[in-house]
C-alpha cells in the first residue's frame, strides 16, 4: 500500500514536472509574431514602435548580400531567357561559333581561327609554327597599337592611316589575345622560345641551302669525275 | 639528383598531403584575440542598461579570460567572430563577446552577448518552427517576452519592474531583412568553436539565427539585441526529430574604443 502511493506521488510529480516543461517550451515558441496573433490574437502586447536606429553592420552586410543574390538572380533569370532565345538561332545547328557578321567585325580574330582549322586538317607541326609566329607577330603589333595612336593628328593621312589600322588590329587582339594592363608584355619563356623558334628556321633554311648546294656541288664534281673517267 | 633535393621534394609531398602542417591556431584575429586572452571592458554602459531594465548579465572578473573563439559563417561577405568568456558547460550560462568584421577587415560590431535562457523544442513542428522552416517563427517581425517568462527565469521584481514597468511583455523587433515584411528566413550557418590553444575542434553546428532588437526605455536610446539562435548538431542528418536547442542570448554593443584584449 505504501509502495502504491509512493509510485502514485512519483507519477503525479513527475507528470506535473513534464507539463511544466512542456508549457514552458510552448510558451517560448509563442513569443513569435505569427503565434501570438495565430493562437491568442487578445494576448498580444500593447504595439510598441520598432527603433528607429540602424541595424547592425552585420545585418546590412546581409541585407546587402540578399539584394545582390537576388539581383544575381534575376540576372540569371534574364540571361537564361536570351540563352533560350539565341538557342533558337545562333546554336540551333549546334555550333559553337559566331555568326559571320561578328567574325568579319574582328578581322584580327578570324586569322588564328582559321588557323586552327587548318591545324585540324593535319597541316602538322610546321602548320603549327607558322601559325603561332603568326600570332605573336600579331599580338606584338597590336601590343604596339597604342604608341600608334598617341601619334600627333597634324603628321598628316599616314599616320591616321596607321593609327586606325592600329585601332582595328587592337580591337581585334584585344579579343585573340587581352592584355591585362600593368601585366608584363611578355613571358620569359615564350619570347625565349620565339628566338628558339627563329633560330631553329633560320639553321633549316641555312641547312636546305647548304645541302642543296653541296649535292649539287658533289654532282658536278662526281659528273666532272665520270666525265674525267670516260 | 643530390639528397638534399630529394629530402627537399619528399618534404614537399609531404607537406602537401598534410602531413606536416602545423596545428590550426587562432591567429590574425580582430581586437589581437587569442584563446587565453584577458578582456576588458567597460562597466558603466551595462550598470546603466541594466538599471533601466535590460536583461543583460553584469560583466565580472572572474569571466573575463577567452576560453574559447568560434566563427561563425553565415551568407554574408564580413565575418563573425565569437570571444567565449563562459562556454555554457555544466549550467553555465554562456557569455561571449560578438564581432563582426567586414569584406575590408575593419570591426563593425562588437556586441557583448549573455545568455537569457536555453530551451530545447520538444515536438517537431517547434522545431521547425524556431529553424524558420514553416514560413513563420523564427524570422517573424517582431518577438515578444512575457513578464511571467521571466518571474520563471529566477528575475527578481525589482528587476522586473525595471523591465517592463507595468507591462505585461516586451517586444524585440527584427533587426535583418525588410522592416515592413512579415516574415524574413533567418540566416543559416555554421559556427566552428575551438576551445584550446592547439586549435583542436571541439564544436561545430549548425545554426539558423535572427537578431532581434529593442530600444533601453531612458537610456538614451541605447539598443538591447535578442539574439535567438537554434543550434542543431550537425554530425546529424535527414529529416525528422533532430538534436537541437535554442539560445536566447541578450546583448549590448560596446564601442571599440572601450574594448582592450591582452
Amino acid at each position: 500500500m505504501k509502495l502504491m502511493k509512493t509510485l502514485s506521488c512519483l507519477l503525479i510529480l513527475s507528470l506535473a514536472f513534464a507539463s511544466y516543461a512542456e508549457a514552458k517550451g510552448r510558451s517560448f515558441s509563442g513569443g513569435f509574431r505569427s503565434q501570438r496573433t495565430a493562437q491568442a490574437p487578445q494576448a498580444a502586447p500593447k504595439a510598441t514602435p520598432a527603433p528607429a536606429a540602424q541595424p547592425l553592420n552585420m545585418s546590412r552586410d546581409a541585407n546587402a548580400n540578399a539584394a545582390q543574390g537576388s539581383t544575381l538572380k534575376a540576372a540569371d533569370g534574364r540571361s537564361t531567357s536570351n540563352t533560350a532565345e539565341t538557342g533558337t538561332g545562333w546554336f540551333r545547328s549546334g555550333s559553337t561559333a559566331k555568326p559571320a557578321g561578328a567574325a568579319a567585325a574582328a578581322p584580327g580574330a578570324a586569322v588564328p581561327a582559321a588557323g586552327q582549322a587548318a591545324a585540324r586538317q593535319g597541316g602538322g607541326l610546321l602548320n603549327n609554327v607558322m601559325w603561332f609566329m603568326l600570332g605573336s607577330s600579331l599580338a606584338s603589333h597590336t601590343r604596339a597599337a597604342p604608341a600608334a595612336e598617341q601619334a600627333p593628328a597634324g603628321e598628316g593621312a599616314q599616320a591616321a592611316a596607321v593609327a586606325q589600322d592600329a585601332t582595328v588590329a587592337q580591337g581585334a587582339g584585344s579579343e585573340a589575345l587581352p592584355v591585362p594592363p600593368g601585366a608584363p608584355q611578355e613571358p620569359m619563356l615564350m619570347s625565349l622560345l620565339r628566338i628558339v623558334l627563329w633560330v631553329a628556321i633560320f639553321a633549316g633554311i641555312y641547312w636546305l641551302v647548304k645541302s642543296v648546294m653541296g649535292r649539287k656541288a658533289r654532282a658536278e664534281k662526281k659528273s666532272h669525275y665520270t666525265f674525267g673517267n670516260n | 639528383m643530390g639528397w638534399r633535393e630529394t629530402w627537399q621534394q619528399v618534404k614537399s609531398a609531404a607537406g602537401n598531403k598534410g602531413f606536416l602542417e602545423e596545428p590550426e591556431q587562432a591567429t590574425g584575429l580582430p581586437l589581437g584575440a587569442r584563446i587565453g586572452g584577458l578582456v576588458r571592458l567597460p562597466k558603466a554602459p551595462f550598470i546603466q542598461a541594466i538599471s533601466r531594465g535590460s536583461f543583460i548579465e553584469m560583466p565580472v572578473d572572474s569571466q573575463n579570460i577567452i576560453k574559447a573563439i568560434s566563427r561563425v559563417d553565415l551568407d554574408i561577405s564580413g565575418s563573425i567572430y565569437r570571444y567565449y568568456l563562459a562556454v555554457g558547460h555544466a549550467d553555465k550560462k554562456t557569455v561571449f563577446l560578438q564581432v563582426y568584421v567586414d569584406a575590408q577587415g575593419e570591426v563593425g560590431d562588437i556586441i557583448y552577448c549573455s545568455q537569457l535562457t536555453r530551451m530545447i523544442p520538444e515536438t517537431e513542428r517547434d522545431q521547425e518552427l524556431f529553424m524558420g522552416l514553416l514560413g513563420y517563427g523564427l524570422g517573424d517581425k517582431s518577438y515578444c517576452l512575457w513578464r511571467d517568462q521571466l518571474e520563471e527565469l529566477g528575475y527578481g521584481e525589482a528587476d522586473l519592474h525595471a523591465a517592463f514597468g507595468g507591462a505585461e511583455a516586451i517586444e524585440y523587433w527584427r533587426d535583418a531583412g525588410d522592416p515592413e515584411a512579415e516574415f524574413t528566413p533567418p540566416f543559416i550557418g555554421c559556427e566552428t568553436r575551438l576551445e584550446d590553444t592547439q586549435g583542436i575542434l571541439s564544436l561545430k553546428q549548425q545554426i539558423y539565427y535572427m537578431p532581434y532588437r529593442r530600444e533601453i526605455p531612458g537610456d538614451n536610446g541605447k539598443l538591447e539585441y535578442l539574439f535567438i539562435a537554434t543550434e542543431v548538431d550537425s554530425s546529424q542528418g535527414g529529416g525528422g526529430k533532430r538534436d537541437m536547442q535554442v539560445d536566447f542570448m541578450v546583448g549590448i554593443a560596446v564601442e571599440l574604443e572601450q574594448i582592450a584584449i591582452q
